[in-house]
């Protein structure tokens, strides 16, 4: 696991809670694009409280009015206890 | 007589009103993926979040909307199916409802079939989501091997307020393919041992004598009768009988195809094309002409000419979709 963290912003949270199927969908946009790595399944996903939590899918890049946002999928129903807001300062840690 | 039977037909097509769809209120969005031809119509207040179709998890999100004062989040997504239909399904979704310990089912409602939807199921339930109580809605459909769902959720603070607006976007969700106008409007007739579907805009009527049965469409000004007879049990002997009909009721033959082997139904269909004069109008005439099972059948389009160009589609759609239950 790298040591490096790269410095982000929740820009959406979206709950997926349904019979069977739990996701959280968090998109996140880089402070800083240069050098920003595409996220990728088990790299880490830090908050400010120092918890860690493993992201289970990076599917889609998308880039709303030229900035640039990730997509990252968490399915671990205790990530839905973790508080995770609009506006939260975290940080993409690669596995 | 039986010309006064047609123009009365033809008549009463011309005073047919056609049936429109509840209109959406002007504030409303409509909204609709032309590639999956799945709609929607979304009331004033909310925004569409996300336009670009997106991987979340195992389904496509086709579409995101969001309502700011509740801040609740709404989605249409697809994935593929493995369901061969909507019963099977909800008995999957059911089981996974029942079974997840983690939320709290609120309603498990069936949704019946509809002219723009096939049956489907809705959930409203209750969960924990950071410790505080959301609400959430999911309903799901099976269509052309492929599984839609819609899904809401607002924290349970502002869920009165946004109810109704949640309710009426699943209400409001129809399947525009042709495909799916098969799936609805069939018309079966057990009796004579056949079915047809028939396009969107078309009635059915069963008429006290002459054919067995009559679609009309009044957006295009034609008909659709189809005839049984009793049949010699070959179709060279019917079909040479019908010619010779045809010719006695003073119909000019345009175009004949004698019997040829229809590819799906597996039996000999024939075709004609012929006018007639009726009380100096010009009327067009397209016939299908099988036998099965001792059955001669007639699926006859008619209409003045020239609204008869304006069904053929249609009427070509609805013979190639002729089955047989036996």
């Amino acid at each position: 696991m790298s040591e490096v963290r790269h410095a982000a912003t929740i820009v959406e949270v979206f709950p997926m809670r349904l019979g069977g199927e739990v996701l959280l969908d968090v998109t996140i946009r880089p402070d800083v694009e240069d050098g920003f790595p595409d996220p990728r399944p088990n790299d880490l996903l830090v908050l400010a409280s120092g918890e860690e939590l493993k992201i289970w899918a990076a599917p889609k890049i998308s880039h709303p009015k030229g900035s640039v946002q990730f997509n990252v999928q968490f399915q671990a129903a205790s990530v839905t206890e973790v508080t995770l807001e609009e506006g939260m300062a975290v940080a993409l840690q690669p596995r | 007589m039986r010309n006064v039977a047609i123009i009365l037909a033809l008549a009463l097509l011309a005073a047919v009103a056609t049936g429109q769809d509840e209109a959406a209120k002007s504030t409303d969005t409509v909204w609709e993926n032309t590639s999956y031809r799945v709609k929607a119509t979304v009331p004033a207040g909310w925004t569409q979040t996300g336009k670009e179709p997106k991987s979340r998890g195992s389904w496509v999100e086709l579409a995101a909307f969001g309502e700011s004062r509740s801040e609740a989040k709404l989605t249409i997504s697809v994935q593929a199916s493995r369901f061969p239909n909507a019963d099977s399904m909800i008995k999957w979704q059911r089981e996974q409802f029942e079974k997840d310990s983690g939320l709290a089912v609120l309603r498990d409602e069936v949704r019946p079939a509809t002219k723009r939807t096939p049956k489907g199921v809705l959930f409203e339930y209750t969960y924990q989501y950071q410790r505080k109580p959301q609400h959430a809605v999911a309903a799901y459909w099976v269509h052309r091997e492929r599984r839609y769902r819609v899904y809401a959720t607002v924290r349970e603070v502002g869920w009165k307020t946004i109810a109704s607006d949640i309710r009426a976007i699943v209400k409001s969700v129809e399947f525009t393919s042709r495909a799916f106008s098969k799936e609805i409007h069939n018309y079966t007739d057990e009796a004579k041992n056949f079915r047809l579907y028939f396009p969107e805009g078309w009635t059915v009527k069963l008429p006290a004598r002459g054919p067995r049965v009559q679609f009309t469409s009044a957006k295009r000004g034609v008909a659709v009768w189809v005839y049984t007879d009793s049949s010699t049990g070959k179709l060279d002997s019917d079909w040479t009988r019908h010619l010779r009909s045809l010719g006695d009721a003073d119909a000019k033959i345009a175009k004949k195809t004698d019997p040829t082997r229809h590819p799906a139904l597996g039996v000999e269909v024939g075709a004609v094309e012929y006018t007639k004069m009726i009380d100096g109008k010009l009327y067009r005439y397209r016939e299908s002409v099988l036998t099965h099972r001792n059955v001669f059948y007639r699926v006859v389009l008619a209409a003045a000419d020239p609204a008869f160009v304006g069904g053929v589609s249609d009427y070509e759609a609805m013979v190639k979709s002729i089955a047989f239950m036996r």
